[in-house]
């Protein structure tokens, strides 16, 4: 009797082990703010290695190179033969930008954000539009961030629009979600 | 003689207003120079954003966005238009912008620069193209890829001397061409891991003139007279010789 107890007991541990061995993977996580968020997130930063470039914009002297889905590093490109590095400014989810005077047009997986780089170390945002806010970014990660995934499956946690706008994804260590993009 | 005197009058005011209506003849590209430099940039074939006549246009796959740029600082949203065919480029000349999509190119009238209207589709087989134009013709790459794989790898010579009706007047085999560009009487496209130069001085039959290797080249600005590529590691600046040629100037890694 005592013995049959003890494969009893083993019994529910083994199962209670295997329920709770969901697999882990590495999944895209939404990252959920507010548009006032976004002030503390776009900065300039030391200049930073290229690393995963997209597109190039030319201002003036200004050399722009988009990281993609990162942000932009900045060159002083008065002397083409020596472009000299500047700054990196963070803008989560960017892609392009277009500029006037002294400010930057970018998207961002939330909008349009301006911003003003006329002391490139001091920049600030002077306005940001979420009329611009592809409905898709809201409901699955871009392509920017999905582009180097070679598996057939791209989980990412399921989005939750009680939580806010969706204003970056991070790849993080998570349970085996059930939303997922073929690839 | 006092007839003769206002004539004279008439013809002197009249004077005075065709010169002024020549000054007032702006360049028709978007960058426009003032005396500190240019008050907007250039970004390559690739952009999906474009200003033109004091406006904002983002291109995404299924919207034309557009924002008024009278206050710089604070762009005002004056609309979105539905697009089809996959949208992928955006490129502005005078009053019309180039759309490169999946299924061709969108043209759109922006005299009215808040609500574009319109004009015309240059339909070809299902690529992936980016468009330039110079004067009365335009240039779209097509190439097979991801998401494009039925399609051709060549580059198309649009006639757009009549906008409303597009057509192809010419089409030239290419390797798997990307992004281009137009300095003078060149086109430059990033062609398979080069860059080819052709010359466009007969703009409907671009003649191939020479090419550098450029290994994952996608895209091209051209200032002055420099070409900036952009490629899989990082971004190569050329001097562009009268001939056409390219000299490697700095690469950026």
């Amino acid at each position: 009797m005592k013995k049959n107890t003890w494969i009893l007991l083993l019994f529910i541990v083994l199962a209670s082990c295997t329920e709770q061995d969901i697999e882990q993977i590495v999944g895209l996580r939404p990252v959920y703010g507010t548009l006032a968020d976004f002030n503390a997130i776009i900065k300039s930063e030391q200049p930073k290695e290229l690393n995963n470039i997209g597109k190039i914009y030319v201002f003036n002297e200004l050399l722009f190179i988009n990281e993609v889905g990162k942000g932009v590093h900045v060159y002083d490109n008065t002397d083409q033969t020596a472009p000299k590095p500047l700054q990196f400014i963070t803008i989560p989810g960017n892609i392009d930008i277009a500029i006037k005077e002294q400010f930057i047009y970018a998207d961002l997986s939330a909008g349009l954000v301006t911003i003003d780089i006329s002391d490139l170390n001091n920049i600030n945002v002077t306005h940001l539009d979420n009329r611009y806010l592809s409905s898709a970014s809201q409901q699955k990660p871009p392509s920017s961030l999905t582009d180097d995934i070679v598996s057939n499956r791209i989980y990412f946690e399921c989005v939750d629009q009680n939580k806010g706008i969706i204003i970056n994804w991070e790849k993080v260590q998570m349970p085996k979600p059930s939303c997922y993009l073929i690839n | 003689m006092k007839i003769r005197y206002q004539l004279f009058a008439l013809i002197f005011l009249a004077a005075m207003f065709i010169g002024c209506s020549e000054d007032g003849t702006s360049p028709v590209n978007s960058t426009s120079q003032t005396s500190g430099g240019s008050t907007t940039g250039s970004g390559g074939s690739l952009a999906r954003f474009t200003i033109a006549n004091d406006y904002l246009y983002i291109a995404t796959d299924h919207q034309l966005y557009s924002y008024s740029l009278s206050n710089a600082a604070q762009p005002e949203y004056t609309g979105a238009i539905p697009l089809f065919g996959g949208v992928e480029t955006i490129f502005a000349m005078g009053d019309h912008l180039f759309l490169g999509t999946q299924n061709g190119v969108l043209i759109y009238n922006i005299s009215n620069a808040a609500t574009p209207q319109f004009v015309s589709n240059y339909v070809h087989i299902t690529s992936c193209d980016p468009v330039v134009v110079k004067g009365v013709h335009a240039y779209a790459t097509l190439r097979t890829g991801q998401q494009c794989w039925r399609g051709a790898n060549q580059l198309d010579v649009i006639n757009i001397s009549t906008i409303s009706n597009p057509y192809n007047e010419k089409s030239i085999d290419l390797e798997n061409p990307i992004g281009l560009g137009i300095y003078q009487n060149y086109l430059f496209i990033c062609d398979n891991d080069k860059i080819k130069c052709f010359d466009i001085s007969t703009p409907e039959s671009p003649s191939y003139k020479s090419q550098t290797p450029l290994l994952g080249c996608y895209d091209v600005i051209l200032k002055n007279n420099t070409l900036l590529a952009v490629h899989s590691s990082g971004v190569s600046q050329y001097s562009i010789s009268p001939a056409g040629v390219l000299t490697l100037l700095s690469t950026i890694k």
